[in-house]
Order: structure tokens, then C-alpha cells, then sequence
């Protein structure tokens, strides 16, 4: 190897970076060769002397600073865990309610699913403030759209039920939520209908002369109280508006309320043979919904009265009944079998030849006793005596957005049994 | 028993901070001449070492003795040091042999002439090309192997080989150009 390549491993043979060949073969021609040998010699040197340069003291305020920053973060680092844990048990117990909450709702709605249908449906179909209400403080509450949005539709229904409510009784069944409100749950989840003891229940509510003023003292006591309670009572009133909202679809209150109208010598009789027929049938109890006293007054409720005595002084009794068309038929038929024999008989079985035809208007019978007519309730609904039954399907359908097609296959009639009025020459 | 620069690194990964404080202690005047021969003045050298450290305890968890302590910190220091390059900062060499910047003094019984010799290699050492004086501050003040440097320095293996030699050869020539030139 000639002395230029061993100058060139000279300073990696003095760093003991050569392999170890290449290292023999250096040493052996630095022993060899003095030039060679001298330049390791001076290089050996220079590194020596450079190794050697004088060096500082580092400043202490290196030192200091860091063993502050160090101090600082430890200590910095220890609250941080905490935050962090902190914020997480912040967001599970958030989660917790969340889902408590859900579970609460879930259950009241199952509940009513099994038990109270028929409240809500009635709900539905007459109240008016529990919806309207429920819907303003939902707004005010700042409640989901979702839950918003189904109010505003069962609002909806509830006008289109109170627009029924007032053709058939020129005033406004005022009472009627509150006098639900009023009644234990357990008594409307077990019948589900109106009964003589729910009866008495309403008839001792107050009078409700001013329900809107009263409904706003209500919900100014609900303001009030601890929070957490408020917030309680806001959930359960949201609890409420949701069963109500999950149960609307069940209940036909807005396309499918279909009027019939009975014209009767005795409407408290006929309205008492509507009951038992129905009893009979399997039929939820028929839901009463007022009395039309002789005197004028619309008296809400009194339906029971009359059942009670057999007769009623009224000259018309309105029931709601949730049925199919052909229990109907059969309801109606039951009811003319009772009261005198055939004719009607006939006529309600046509009536689901009628409904198939739709909107087709046709006498179907006419009786001594008790006439029929399926018509939108009105004043004139009220029929003639020896009046046909009658079906006005193109009114109701334009009144309640609803026509034949589409029904569910129970929807509810408004049954108005009203007096007949006198012959001629009894006047 | 002095605890190894393991010991303190695991124990300051187990979460006590205080060991660092001893490893900062054991290597500060280290970093700190490496950060002064690299950027030329106490000032930066300073900076450069204290955020060197700073840096090192919070990636201390990262650190897994892959390579020393002090090759790790070397290798911060020479990161800094290119960072405040890029960010404008200008290399001013500066003599160690300066009264006021604290520079251990050679003993009085040292002859003129090996101070005459020592303050040339100092000359020729600041003369060096930036790269190239990285290198023998590496090789020949800190001691490191090639494989070493060239981590350090994010370079090859190769090029610190067939450098370094021809970089001695260069201070050899200049240190024998200014010793001739002073004593004639």
C-alpha cells in the first residue's frame, strides 16, 4: 500500500474507526515509513490541542432556569389530571341523566301504550289547552324541534276536534281539560272511557269560567321552587306532550271524526241503548261527551245522568265512540233493534256500501223511532223527524282533511243522539 | 453511589422531576461549551443550552437509550443551533481566551510558546468552515465516534470519514502557516 492511501486512513487509525485489517496494514507501514509516521505524529498533536482548549464554566443561570421550569411544570402537572377527570365525570354524569331521562320517557310512553289509550286519544281529539299548552311552554323551554313539530301537528288536531265540538254545541267544551287533568291516572288507564265516578271527579272541579288565567297560575307555581324540581316538572311535562305525541297517530282525531246523527223521541233513552249495545259489541265504553238541556245550557258531562235514570230531560246526548265501520253498522243496528225493530236495521248495513261508494249521498232509512244521519255536525244536523240516515262524506272530508280512502281501521264517530221534535199537531 | 445517567432518566420517566436537575447539573458545562463553539457566543450559548435541557425533560419519556444521554443532547443542541440560524441569527466567533467571558486560564507556568501554540489552534479552530468545525468540535473536543457525529449531525457515516481527515489536514497547514508567520 503506498503512503498517500495510508495518509488517508491515518486519522481513522488514530480514531480507532479502521477495521481490523486495515489497521495492521497502517501500523505495520507507520512503523515502516517516517514520513508516514510523523504526520500521524502532528495530527495526533493538532487533535490533542484542540481536545485540550480551554473550556468555561457553564453560567448557573442555566441551571436555575431550568430547575424552575421543571419545578413549574411538575406542578402544573399535577392539576391537569384532576381537570381532565373532572371534565370526564362532568360528561358521564351528563350522559347518566341523558339517559335517564330517555328511560323515563320510553317508560311513561310504554305505559300509556298498554294502558291509556284512550285518554290520549281523547286528549287528542278534545282538549285544547293541555296541547296548546304544552306547545307554548315547549317553546319557551326551548325544547327539540322534533318534539316541537308533532306539537304543532296535534295542535292541529285538537282545533280540528274543537271545530266539531263547537258545530255540535255553538260553545266550546272549556272544561274538559282541566276536568281530565284533574283525574287520577290510574281511573283513566283502567276504563279508559268516561265513568260515573270520573264523573263526579270533573264535576267537582271548579268552575272554569277563566281556565286560561288559571292555567297561567299554574304554570307560574311550576316556575317556581327549586330548580330541580322545575326541571323535574319540565321533564314531566315533556313526558306528557311526548305520550300525546306518540299516541296521535293511533288516534284518528284529526281526519277520521265522522258524525252521526240519531234523531230520537227520548235521547236519553237511545243514548243509554248506545251503551249497553255497545257493551254488548265489545266496544269501548262510548265516551259522553255533553248534554244539550232543554233550557239551552250546554251542560258538559251530564250524560251519565241520564244514564243513570234511565231518561234524560236533554234534548240531545253527544258520544264519541272509537269503532270500524262496521261495528258501527252493528252499533247502530243494535241500537234501532232495541228501540223499534227494522227499518234501521237495513239502513245501517248500508252504510258501508255507502263509504265504499263515497261521497255519495243517499237516504238509507227512515224510522218511527230513531233516524240516523251521518252528516257533519251542525245545527241543521239535526235531523227532521223520519229524516234518512245521511252521509255528508265530502263535507267531512273538506273539514277534517280526511275522506274515505286511508282510514285507520278504527276511527271515531261523534254519535249525537238529539230529540226529535214533536208532530205537528202535538205542537 | 453515583447514579448512572440511566438511573436518572428512569426515574425522572417514572415522574420524579428532581433527577433531572442532577443530569443537568452532571452535563450543563458540556452542552453549554458545545452550544458556545457552535454558535460563537456566550449569549446564545446560554439560550441554546438552557432550551436544550428544557427540551430534553419534556421528551424525556421519549427517550429510550438508544444512544447516550449526551449524544441525545447534543443532538438538541445542534438542532437549536440550525434553528436559530434559520431564523436569522448570525454566528459571531468569539476567543475563549477573552478576560471577561470567563474562560478558564491557562496556568502561569505554561511557557509563551505553548500559549502562542494554543491560541493558534483557537484561531484556526474559529477560521474553520461552519461544517467543518462541527465536526472536529465533535470528534476532537466532545470525543464522539464517526457513527456518533454523523447522527448528531444528520449526515453519513462516509462523509465524516473522508472528512475529517482531510479537515485535519487543513489545520495542520494553517496551524503550521500561523506558527511560522509568529515566530518569525
Amino acid at each position: 500500500m503506498e503512503c498517500r492511501e495510508i495518509q488517508e486512513k491515518i486519522s481513522a487509525n488514530m480514531d480507532g474507526e479502521l477495521a481490523e485489517g486495515e489497521r495492521g496494514t497502517v501500523t505495520r507501514h507507520l512503523q515502516e515509513c517516517p514520513v508516514c509516521r510523523r504526520l500521524e505524529e502532528e495530527l495526533r498533536g493538532i487533535a490533542a490541542e484542540i481536545a485540550a482548549l480551554p473550556r468555561r464554566k457553564a453560567p448557573p443561570s442555566i441551571a436555575q432556569a431550568v430547575a424552575r421550569e421543571i419545578n413549574a411544570s411538575a406542578e402544573t402537572k399535577v392539576t391537569p389530571f384532576p381537570r381532565r377527570r373532572t371534565i370526564e365525570w362532568v360528561v358521564a354524569a351528563a350522559a347518566l341523566l341523558l339517559v335517564a331521562v330517555n328511560v323515563v320517557f320510553v317508560w311513561r310512553a310504554h305505559e300509556t301504550e298498554e294502558g291509556k289509550p284512550k285518554l290520549e286519544k281523547r286528549r287528542a281529539t278534545h282538549s285544547k289547552s293541555p296541547a296548546d299548552d304544552t306547545l307554548r311552554r315547549t317553546d319557551k323551554s326551548g325544547a327539540p324541534e322534533r318534539a316541537r313539530e308533532p306539537a304543532e301537528k296535534l295542535s292541529e288536531s285538537t282545533d280540528d276536534a274543537r271545530k266539531t265540538n263547537d258545530a255540535v254545541a255553538a260553545k266550546p267544551p272549556a272544561e274538559q281539560p282541566k276536568a281530565e287533568k284533574s283525574l287520577p291516572p290510574e281511573k283513566m288507564t283502567k276504563g279508559g272511557r268516561f265513568n260515573g265516578e270520573a264523573a263526579k271527579n270533573r264535576d267537582e272541579e271548579p268552575s272554569v269560567a277563566a281556565p286560561e288565567s288559571k292555567q297561567a297560575k299554574a304554570e307560574d307555581t311550576d316556575r317556581g321552587g327549586h330548580p330541580a324540581q322545575r326541571g323535574y316538572r319540565e321533564a314531566e311535562k315533556f313526558a306528557q306532550q311526548a305520550e300525546m305525541l306518540e299516541e296521535k297517530p293511533k288516534a284518528p282525531a284529526k281526519a277520521d271524526v265522522e258524525t252521526i246523527v240519531i234523531t230520537a223521541a227520548d235521547p236519553g233513552r237511545t243514548s243509554s241503548l248506545l251503551i249497553a249495545t255497545a257493551k254488548e259489541m265489545g266496544l269501548p265504553h262510548p265516551d259522553p261527551v255533553g248534554s244539550d238541556k232543554s233550557d239551552g245550557a250546554f251542560a258538559m258531562r251530564d250524560g251519565e245522568k241520564s244514564q243513570k235514570d234511565g231518561r234524560s230531560a236533554g234534548t240531545e246526548e253527544v258520544f264519541l265512540v272509537t269503532c270500524t265501520e262496521d261495528q258501527l253498522a252493528r252499533l247502530l243496528e243494535g241500537v234501532k233493534r232495541e228501540k223499534s225493530a227494522a227499518p234501521a236495521l237495513a239502513a245501517a248495513g248500508k252504510m258501508k256500501e255507502a263509504e265504499e261508494s263515497k261521497k255519495e249521498e243517499k237516504p238509507l232509512a227512515a224510522d218511527s223511532g230513531a233516524n240516523f244521519k251521518k252528516a257533519m255536525p251542525s245545527a241543521e244536523g239535526a235531523a227532521a223527524p223520519g229524516a234518512a240516515v245521511e252521509r255528508q262524506l265530502e263535507l267531512d272530508s273538506k273539514s277534517f282533511g280526511g275522506g274515505a280512502g286511508g282510514r285507520a281501521p278504527g276511527r271515531l264517530y261523534l254519535i249525537r243522539i238529539v230529540r226529535e221534535p214533536p208532530p205537528a199537531d202535538q205542537r | 453511589m453515583v447514579a448512572s445517567d440511566i438511573d436518572l432518566i428512569q426515574r425522572c420517566q417514572g415522574g420524579e422531576s428532581a433527577a433531572f436537575n442532577e443530569l443537568v447539573l452532571r452535563h450543563q458545562d458540556r452542552i453549554y461549551n458545545t452550544a458556545l463553539r457552535f454558535a460563537g457566543n456566550a449569549e446564545d450559548a446560554a439560550d441554546i443550552a438552557q432550551q436544550a435541557f428544557l427540551n430534553a425533560f419534556r421528551s424525556i419519556r421519549k427517550f429510550k437509550g438508544g444512544a447516550s444521554f449526551t449524544t441525545w443532547m447534543h443532538r438538541i443542541v445542534f438542532n437549536l443551533f440550525v434553528s436559530s440560524r434559520r431564523k436569522g441569527g448570525k454566528t459571531k466567533i468569539l476567543s475563549l481566551d477573552d478576560e471577561e467571558s470567563g474562560v478558564v486560564e491557562p496556568s502561569s507556568e505554561e511557557s509563551d510558546a505553548t500559549e502562542n501554540r494554543r491560541r493558534a489552534v483557537q484561531e484556526i479552530l474559529d477560521e474553520l468552515d461552519e461544517e467543518d468545525r462541527k465536526i472536529v468540535i465533535l470528534k476532537d473536543i466532545e470525543g464522539y465516534k464517526y457513527r456518533e457525529i454523523a447522527d448528531i449531525l444528520g449526515i453519513p457515516d462516509g462523509t465524516v470519514h473522508g472528512r475529517i481527515h482531510r479537515i485535519r489536514m487543513t489545520l495542520r497547514e494553517k496551524l503550521r502557516s500561523k506558527i511560522g508567520s509568529r515566530e518569525k
